[in-house]
């Protein structure tokens, strides 16, 4: 029995703050993808978020449309993630990460045991507020349903997501899409204490985390960070020249180092 | 939020966490306000000394005479200011935004009208106005695109995706999420997260509410049939409302047939879709076997759109009203048909409702009443027709 990603995430938070990438599947390719997750087993990573590529992504930026776009074209489905996950052994908790309508058309029971079975420990539907969280019911015992929390939420919701979120708590950043958010320092501060007096579950932020200092700030005020945009965007800036993998390795390296580990 | 936005099993609000504060903030507006005497009575005296209110309801002599069965009526919301029915909504959701203290309005808008109906409202009530439109129906449709320039809205293009309808909703919605203090985004049909389905039906269920007294007047009782288009499905919903406690009276909704629904080029969500979510709520849904949702046709703009509106979904469940639908080719027919027969070209959106009565009507006596929702007018396709004629040979 592998153990609870809020059990590691946890034990992890005492030795330094957490730092959770996330990718797109099947970005730039199936293969390229397999070679990025085992960079960011080899440097430390917390966890890996795995983003299922959905043809609508309302909550992401020009970054994450265009990588979910290219993995669709090559033809990623959520079958190919679960059968291609099955097969890879990766050293370190994986979570998925998609949209409501992938998992709902899969069928959230069968999901939810082909995943775990995958190796996922945890699951992220980006549209989803609290009150769909009942329709991933069958998701119990097999994947932690992570819940989303945002700077405008008022008090009460900020203390029902707290306790209702298992896994960490995924607090976005501010007012936008992945990739692109002003962070107020002091708001995510204000946020974060009402949830530590409800919750003992690590409180990650993500959105707009867009350089190693940016990690730490935010990182500062909460148990650690999830960056998407800024790798993918590497990875699109740099996929064509040598020694991308290396470059982005170090890439991690930076965010490693700037959150202690 | 205080209600769930269920309509059976369909509808919900299926959204980032950052849009629940926002949709609270509009359904406590929107019911306050809905229920408030003065603000009906200020969105009357703009519907009727603005908008031109209300709008016909003509006994169609000559295309009722040529068809050979049924009477023909059509509520006429081309007359409605700005050429369709939108403006009913617009007018609605501006004067609401405007309540609540929003400066700014973003819309989406497919065909046009909605984005014209949009920024006509803004004009009216002096909100900044941003409209988001697919690339590909800017093209389509740039006369709209030129409106909305002259009354003072912004258009932006986009490009992701297909390019159109629903690429423009995605849009607008990741503006919305942006500027959620300062903005309220106009959805412009009954589909999106609640409250919007049962708020755009509200503020479009004066087109039913004027037919069922108009038809009382002309007939003496409620139509046998009421025919009207669905994409989303607004001007359906409107016309739709007042009529379902009557279960005498059979609703029929008209879906974008496209290119044949044997083909993979239409637009029936209803016809050949099933359950799935998309811009924020449960309905049916055009997708593949893994949940991604497939591109659309239909020579309509408006019906350009691979979801429908979650009551509809209901109503079809339920079996209180048919969804049909009608193909590109029968749609021209159609438009080509009430302009020579009655001099009164349709948007093509509304000619797919005509294109369905004129079917059903020969197969009815001269007992039998049949309301089609004449949603929009067309002369923003004259082009579209003309090019679709020149492709097919016919002059």
């Amino acid at each position: 029995m592998k153990e609870r990603l809020q059990e590691v995430l946890e034990q992890k938070r005492k030795e330094h703050k957490l730092f959770v990438p996330y990718l797109t599947f099947g970005y730039p390719s199936v293969p390229d993808f397999l070679e990025l997750a085992r960079i960011c087993a080899e440097e430390g990573v917390d966890a890996l978020e795995v983003g299922i590529p959905y043809s609508d992504p309302v909550a992401d930026g020009p970054v994450i449309q265009t990588t979910s776009y290219r993995a669709l074209l090559q033809g990623v489905t959520p079958l190919l993630v679960k059968e291609t996950m099955e097969k890879t052994s990766l050293s370190l908790p994986l979570v998925a990460m998609t949209y409501g309508n992938i998992v709902f058309r899969y069928g959230v029971d069968q999901f939810a045991r082909d995943f775990s079975r995958a190796g996922f420990r945890g699951l992220i539907v980006a549209d989803f507020p609290l009150e769909a969280k009942s329709l991933l019911a069958e998701a119990n015992g097999f994947l932690e349903v992570i819940l989303l929390l945002a700077v405008n939420s008022s008090p009460e919701r900020i203390a029902r997501i707290g306790e209702e979120s298992k896994g960490f708590v995924y607090l976005v950043s501010g007012k936008g899409t992945t990739g692109a958010v002003d962070i107020d320092l002091g708001v995510l501060e204000k946020v974060v204490s009402i949830l530590r007096s409800c919750t003992v579950s690590p409180v990650l932020v993500g959105f707009g985390i867009h350089s190693p200092s940016r990690a730490r700030e935010v990182a500062s005020v909460s148990d650690g960070v999830i960056v998407g945009s800024a790798l993918l965007d590497f990875i699109l800036k740099h996929q064509s020249e040598r020694n991308w993998k290396v470059e982005f390795g170090k890439l991690l390296r930076e965010y490693r180092q700037a959150l202690g580990g | 939020m205080k209600e769930t936005g269920f309509f059976g099993e369909f509808g919900g609000f299926f959204v980032p966490e950052i849009l629940i504060h926002p949709l609270e903030e509009l359904e406590e507006a929107y019911f306050t306000y809905w229920e408030d005497p003065s603000f009906q009575e200020e969105l009357a005296w703009y519907l009727r000394s603005y908008a031109g209110r209300p709008t016909p309801l003509y006994f169609a002599r000559r295309l009722s005479e040529y068809l050979g069965g049924a009477r023909i009526y059509l509520k006429r919301e081309d007359l409605n200011h700005t050429g369709s029915h939108k403006l009913n909504n617009t007018l609605g959701q501006v004067l609401l935004a405007k309540k609540m203290g929003k400066t700014r309005i973003i819309a989406e808008t497919g065909a046009g009208q909605h984005g014209v109906a949009t920024a006509t409202a803004c004009a009216l009530l002096g909100l900044q106005c941003r409209v988001y439109m697919g690339a590909v129906d800017m093209e389509r449709q740039r006369l709209n695109v030129f409106r909305m320039n002259i009354l003072g809205s912004e258009v932006v293009a986009v490009r992701s995706g297909s390019q159109t309808l629903k690429d423009a909703i995605n849009e607008a919605m990741r503006d919305w999420v942006r500027s959620v203090d300062t903005t309220h985004y106009v959805i412009g049909s009954v589909v999106g997260p609640h409250p919007y389905p049962t708020m755009v039906r509200d503020f479009q269920s004066v087109i039913g509410k004027e037919a069922k007294a108009q038809m009382l007047d002309a007939e003496g009782r409620v139509p046998d049939y009421v025919v009207a288009c669905v994409g989303g499905g607004s001007n359906a919903m409107g016309i739709f409302h007042a009529f379902v406690p009557h279960e005498e009276v059979k609703l029929v909704g008209v879906e974008a047939g496209g290119m044949g629904l044997q083909t993979e080029k239409h637009a029936a969500s209803i016809g050949r879709g099933a359950p799935g979510i998309l811009h924020g709520s449960l309905s049916y849904l055009l997708q593949d076997e893994f949940g991604q949702v497939l591109p659309t046709h239909s020579v309509a703009a408006g019906l350009d759109y691979p979801g429908v509106g979650p009551e509809h979904s209901f109503l079809f469940e339920s079996k209180r009203a048919s969804y049909v639908s009608v193909e590109d080719d029968e749609a021209v027919d159609a438009f080509m048909l009430l302009s020579e027969k009655e001099g009164i070209i349709p948007a093509l959106e509304s000619a797919h409702a005509v294109a369905y009565a004129a079917k059903l009507a020969p197969t009815l006596s001269k007992e039998k009443v049949l309301l089609i929702c004449l949603s929009g007018r067309g002369d923003k396709d004259a082009e579209e027709v003309m090019q679709y004629r020149e492709r097919r040979g016919i002059r």
